[in-house]
């Protein structure tokens, strides 16, 4: 085969390379355009509650209840954002109140105390636990958790609450806070650790006084990030919470939160109706939420990572 | 002489303390391996009775009453497929261009970021969006491939993750010996990087399998129905109504009476199978792939 020949056949395997290549890159931008994509068509939906159908700012922004009525008159139309807003507040700090002491000490365990075959089962056990579809959290939930809220602390609607909500979420939340703050643990430099050593700590002072504090940043992504997942948990808050649509004053109480209002309104909202607008609002506030707790916990993580170089 | 050496009080509270901290954290380690095995053991125990021949291969009468649930088994294995074909192909082309085109700057910033939002939005979100792109934008009917195509959505964050990964992994003397042979950059990474990334992304998929498999929110808020008896041609089956194992638990636990206990656990001990046989297939294989990289 001559040069001519040679460079003719690159020419041509070019001709196929370059389209190829092109539309590789073009789906780095498609992840972008769906992100934006999702704000773009929640907000087109959703606003149309007050463009279209009339529905007062105000109200939204102020009403004490969320009734998923499907009703096209916006005067009879009883519906704002509070009430679940608040329910979903009162969920995640329960599930945090549980997941993050449970996650951050599993943590500790396998990345300073176990025998590192130890933690490499534990981690699997983690990735069952985070492989659990959430509608079977919330079915188990029903059956061994709710009746014990009811019988011993005697809590919401038959053993439905927000504290019942949060206790499942907190299992469900769990396995994602274990793996970044082992991650973050882990990336501490062993000498630091030795060096503590060396002054006489025990392996008790050398976790709290060195290791935790320089994994710091690490370890507030990892609850920033369970928290993220517990404010977007449906099926199990959906299942377990309630269901009741007032303000709840406590986490004792019936509720419904955000996610949950979302799935039972859905289904039987009709595309003239009130309601339909209102859950896309209802999401997209919901969408910026995990948007901006998943964008602070990132960055923290980025601090992490520039001061471990990894 | 053993006096000179003893502890002090001081020492022996350290140790005691120590002790009783690191106790505790082996206290909240069983705390978190223990939902495994009650779930497990609990869906077994009380599903393991209604599984029958009957149950899994035949269609439902009576409102799911009686009969079995063939056809939500076979069109949740039909949105599955779909869902993965999909996503794969684009989160993996996504993720080369991240591996292996994408120069260090202010788009590959924001591209990453993007990945890292978009495994952050929560599952019903991702219904919303699905309900909203083809329902009003696209003008389409309720069907199992806009199930799918949403699930699909939602699954892509975490395909392109694991892959990126796994084309990272791959040894940068691998690519550069193909490149020296003259051998194009995109055939270099087609032929050459990809079948070495191959078993790590094939990890990735399956965990993406796994959670779409779970995965009711989003298919909630699409519009699945439950067990009803359909034609099973995938061309058909795909443009009828969705029908998934996840909607169809979530269903029968809010239908309360007429539906006998067994049967709801039942279904649920079918999803947690075919969900745990993905994941746990997926664990095994990187498994595989740590043990042989560290030799």
């Amino acid at each position: 085969m001559s040069i001519g020949d040679a460079i003719r056949r690159r020419r041509a395997g070019a001709l196929i390379d370059t389209p190829i290549e092109w539309s590789i890159r073009a789906t780095a931008f498609l992840t972008i355009l769906i992100l934006i994509g999702i704000l773009t068509l929640l907000l087109w939906q959703g606003l149309q509650l007050f463009i279209d159908r009339g529905y007062s700012v105000s109200r939204f922004l102020t009403f004490d209840n969320a009734i998923t009525d499907n009703t096209t008159d916006p005067t009879k139309f009883r519906f704002g954002i509070v009430p679940p807003l608040i329910a979903t507040l009162w969920v995640t700090l329960i599930t945090l109140v549980v997941a993050v002491p449970i996650g951050i000490a599993t943590a500790v365990f396998i990345s300073e105390v176990a025998h590192p075959r130890v933690r490499l089962i534990i981690k699997s056990v983690a990735e069952l636990l985070a492989g659990v579809p959430t509608v079977v959290f919330a079915f188990v939930g029903l059956a061994l958790v709710a009746p014990r809220m009811r019988e011993v602390l005697g809590w919401g609607v038959g053993g439905l609450s927000g504290a019942t909500a949060g206790f499942v979420v907190a299992f469900v939340a769990v396995p994602l806070i274990i793996s970044i703050a082992d991650d973050a643990l882990q990336a501490v430099p062993r000498d630091l650790r030795e060096s503590a050593y060396a002054l006489g700590s025990n392996k008790l002072e050398v976790t709290f006084f060195v290791t935790m504090p320089a994994a710091i940043s690490g370890l507030t992504a990892a609850v920033m990030l369970g928290m993220a997942r517990a404010i977007g948990e449906t099926m199990v808050v959906l299942v377990l919470a309630g269901g009741n649509s007032s303000i709840p004053e406590n986490f004792t109480e019936s509720m419904r939160p955000m996610t949950a209002t979302i799935a039972s309104g859905f289904g039987n909202a009709t595309e003239q109706s009130l309601i339909r607008p209102a859950l896309f609002m209802t999401g997209a506030v919901l969408f910026v939420l995990t948007f901006f707790t998943t964008l602070i916990a990132d960055r923290v993580l980025e601090r992490q990572r520039k001061r471990f170089g990894r | 002489m053993s006096t000179a050496f003893a502890p002090t009080p001081q020492i022996r509270r350290k140790r005691l303390l120590q002790t009783v901290v690191f106790g505790s954290t082996v206290l909240a380690t069983i705390v978190v391996a223990l939902p495994v095995a009650i779930v497990i053991e609990y869906v077994v125990s009380h599903g393991a009775s209604a599984i029958t021949p009957e149950f899994l291969f035949d269609g439902p009468a009576r409102a799911g009453r009686e009969g079995g649930f063939w056809p939500v088994i076979v069109l949740t294995m039909y949105g599955l497929v779909l869902a993965a074909a999909f996503a794969v192909p684009t989160g993996v082309a996504c993720a080369i261009y991240l591996a292996e085109y994408a120069r260090a700057g202010l788009l590959l910033r924001i591209v990453n970021l993007t990945i890292v939002n978009l495994a952050g939005v929560p599952s019903i979100v991702y219904g919303l969006f699905g309900a909203a792109f083809f329902f009003d934008v696209l003008n389409v009917e309720k069907s199992l491939w806009v199930a799918s195509a949403t699930l699909a959505t939602q699954a892509l964050a975490i395909v392109i993750t694991s892959a990126r990964e796994a084309l990272i992994a791959v040894p940068p003397g691998i690519r550069e010996g193909s490149l020296a042979l003259g051998v194009s950059k995109l055939r270099t990474t087609l032929f050459v990087t990809l079948p070495q990334a191959f078993p790590g992304i094939v990890t990735g998929v399956l965990l993406a399998i796994s959670r779409a498999a779970g995965e009711t929110a989003p298919i909630l808020v699409v519009g699945a129905i439950l067990a009803t008896n359909v034609d099973l041609n995938p061309i058909d089956a795909m443009q009828g109504r969705a029908q998934m194992l996840s909607f169809e638990l979530y269903g029968r636990i809010t239908e309360g009476l007429g539906f006998e206990e067994n049967r709801k656990w039942g279904i649920a001990l079918v999803l947690l199978t075919v969900v745990l046989i993905f994941n746990i297939s997926a664990l095994v294989l990187r498994y595989r792939i740590q043990s042989r990289s560290r030799r």
